[in-house]
C-alpha cells in the first residue's frame, strides 16, 4: 500500500540532484516565503528534515519544480511524502480541522446556510454523503480506521 | 444523449453552486446527461489529505470511484480531477475514465460543435488561468503542454471572448496544497504577485476551470483589498461562461456567491454581442 504515488526507485533519484537550483527558480512560493525546494531535497538526502517548521506547508503543490527538474526528480511528490513524516509530529491545526470536517460532514468544505439557500434557488439537489446516512457512516469508518495516523 | 456521472466535490456545491448548475445545463445542451454522484464525499485533496496520510487519501478516493459503474466520471475541479485521476490510475481500472470538463470539451466534443450551440456570443476580454493540477504532472495528465497550453484559450474564443496573454499566466493562484487553508498570508502574497500584471490589462474577468482557484481569486481579492491592495477583477468558471453563451439566464449563474463582481461584467454577460454590428 505504501509507495503508491512514489516508488522507491523514484525516491532514490533524489541522490542524482546536481543542486542546479531550477526548482527554486520555478517556485513562486519560495519568492514569497522561506520555502527552498533544493534545500529540502538536500535535507531529505541527509535525513535532516526540520520537524517543527511550517515552511514545508507553504508549498502549493503546483508541480512547476517537478516538471522542470533536469534530473526528473519527483520533487512535489517527494515533498508530499516528507509532509507525511512531518505531519506525524506536527500537523498545522487548520489542516487537521479540514480532515475533521470530512469526518463530520463528508466534506472538507461544508455548506453554510447561504449555500443551501442558493442551491434551492438554482434547483440543485443535495446528494453528497452529508445528506445520506449510510454514506456518511462509510466515510467515518474509513477515517476512524486511520485514527492512529491523525 | 450519452450518460455519465458528475462528481462535484466540496467547493463547487458549497461555495459556487452556480458552477454546478451551469455544468448540468451546458453538458445537457451538448447532448450529455450527467447523473449526480449520490453519496460521494470530499475527493479528498492531495495537498492536505495525501500530505497527512496517503492511505486515507486513497481509501476515500476509491470509495468515491466505486459508487457508480459508469465508464465516465466528469469533474469540474482541478483538485478533484487530480485525486480521482491518480487514484483511478493506481487502482488499475482501465475501464473507467476520469475527465475534466475542459479537456473533455476540447478533445471529445470539439470546438465546432460548441460554436454551433452558442446563441449569445460574449465579447469579453479575459485572462485565462489553467491552474496546476489539470496539466501537471504532465507525464500522467497528458492534457496539454504544461508550459504553453492552448485548450482553454481556444475554448473561451469559441464563445466570442478574447484571451489576453499575461506574464503570470502559468503561475499558481497560491491557494492549493493546503496553503490557503493553513497559511492564508502566504496564499495572499502569491496571489498578489499573480494578479499584479493584470492591473494594466483591463480585463473584464478571469476565467478559471477550478473552484479552488476561483475561491482563492474571488475571496482572496477581498482579503487583499482589506490590506489596501485593490484589483477588483471578477472570476468566472468556464462552465458559467459556456452556459451563458448557450442561453442560460444570468440569475441562474449563482453570481450572488461571488464576492468580487462588477456591473461591467454583468452587463456584458447580459447583453452579449450586438449581432447587428
Ligand atoms: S531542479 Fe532537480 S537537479 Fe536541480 S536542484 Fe532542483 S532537484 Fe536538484
Ligand atoms: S510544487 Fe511546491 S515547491 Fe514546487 S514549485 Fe510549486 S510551490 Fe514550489
Amino acid at each position: 500500500m505504501k509507495d503508491m504515488l512514489l516508488s522507491r526507485k523514484e525516491l532514490n533519484k533524489v541522490n542524482t540532484c546536481i543542486q542546479c537550483g531550477t526548482c527554486v527558480a520555478s517556485c513562486y512560493s519560495s519568492r514569497a516565503t522561506a520555502l527552498n525546494t533544493r534545500r529540502l531535497v538536500f535535507d531529505y538526502i541527509n535525513k535532516n528534515i526540520p520537524m517543527h517548521d511550517d515552511t514545508i506547508w507553504y508549498c502549493s503543490t503546483c508541480y512547476s519544480c517537478q516538471e522542470r527538474c533536469p534530473r526528473g526528480i519527483m520533487l512535489t511528490d517527494i515533498l508530499i511524502r516528507v509532509r507525511e513524516e512531518v505531519a506525524e509530529e506536527h500537523l498545522p491545526s487548520k489542516l487537521k480541522k479540514f480532515i475533521e470536517n470530512i469526518r463530520e460532514y463528508g466534506m472538507g468544505v461544508p455548506p453554510r446556510k447561504s449555500d443551501i439557500d442558493m442551491r434551492r434557488k438554482l434547483g440543485l439537489k443535495n446528494y453528497s454523503a452529508q445528506f445520506i446516512e449510510k454514506s456518511l457512516k462509510e466515510v467515518r469508518e474509513i477515517i476512524d480506521s486511520r485514527r492512529d495516523k491523525l | 444523449m450519452k450518460e455519465m456521472v458528475f462528481y462535484p466535490g466540496c467547493v463547487i456545491p458549497n461555495r459556487y453552486p452556480g458552477v454546478e448548475k451551469t455544468m448540468y445545463y451546458a453538458m445537457e445542451k451538448l447532448g450529455y446527461i450527467m447523473k449526480p454522484m449520490e453519496g460521494y464525499s470530499c475527493c479528498p485533496p492531495p495537498g492536505i489529505v495525501r500530505s497527512v496520510d496517503e492511505e486515507l487519501w486513497f481509501s476515500l478516493a476509491t470509495r468515491n470511484l466505486s459508487l457508480y459503474d459508469d465508464r465516465t466520471i466528469m469533474t469540474a475541479c482541478n483538485g478533484c480531477f487530480a485525486t480521482l485521476f491518480d487514484a483511478n490510475r493506481l487502482s488499475g481500472n482501465g475501464e473507467r475514465e476520469i475527465r475534466h470538463v475542459v479537456e473533455f470539451l476540447y478533445r471529445d466534443v470539439g470546438l465546432e460543435k460548441i460554436k454551433a450551440r452558442v446563441t449569445k456570443f460574449l465579447p469579453l476580454k479575459v485572462a485565462v488561468h489553467y491552474g496546476c493540477h489539470l496539466l501537471r504532472p504532465s507525464i500522467y495528465r497528458e492534457v496539454d503542454s504544461p508550459e504553453n497550453p492552448v485548450i482553454l484559450d481556444v475554448l473561451v474564443e469559441a464563445v466570442g471572448a478574447e484571451s489576453v496573454p499575461y506574464p503570470t499566466k502559468m503561475v499558481c493562484c497560491g491557494g492549493g496544497g493546503g496553503v490557503r487553508a493553513g497559511h492564508r498570508e502566504v496564499a495572499l502574497e502569491i496571489l498578489k504577485r499573480k494578479l499584479t500584471p493584470l492591473k494594466v490589462l483591463n480585463v473584464d474577468c478571469i476565467v478559471v476551470v477550478c473552484p479552488l482557484c476561483q475561491h482563492q481569486f474571488d475571496v482572496g481579492q477581498v482579503e487583499l483589498k482589506n490590506e489596501g491592495v485593490n484589483f477588483n477583477i471578477p472570476v468566472l468558471h468556464y462552465s458559467q461562461l459556456l452556459a451563458t453563451a448557450f442561453g442560460l439566464e444570468l440569475e441562474m449563474l449563482g453570481l450572488e456567491a461571488h464576492t468580487t463582481m462588477t456591473e461591467n461584467l454583468q452587463e456584458k454577460l447580459e447583453k452579449g454581442e450586438d449581432l447587428e454590428q
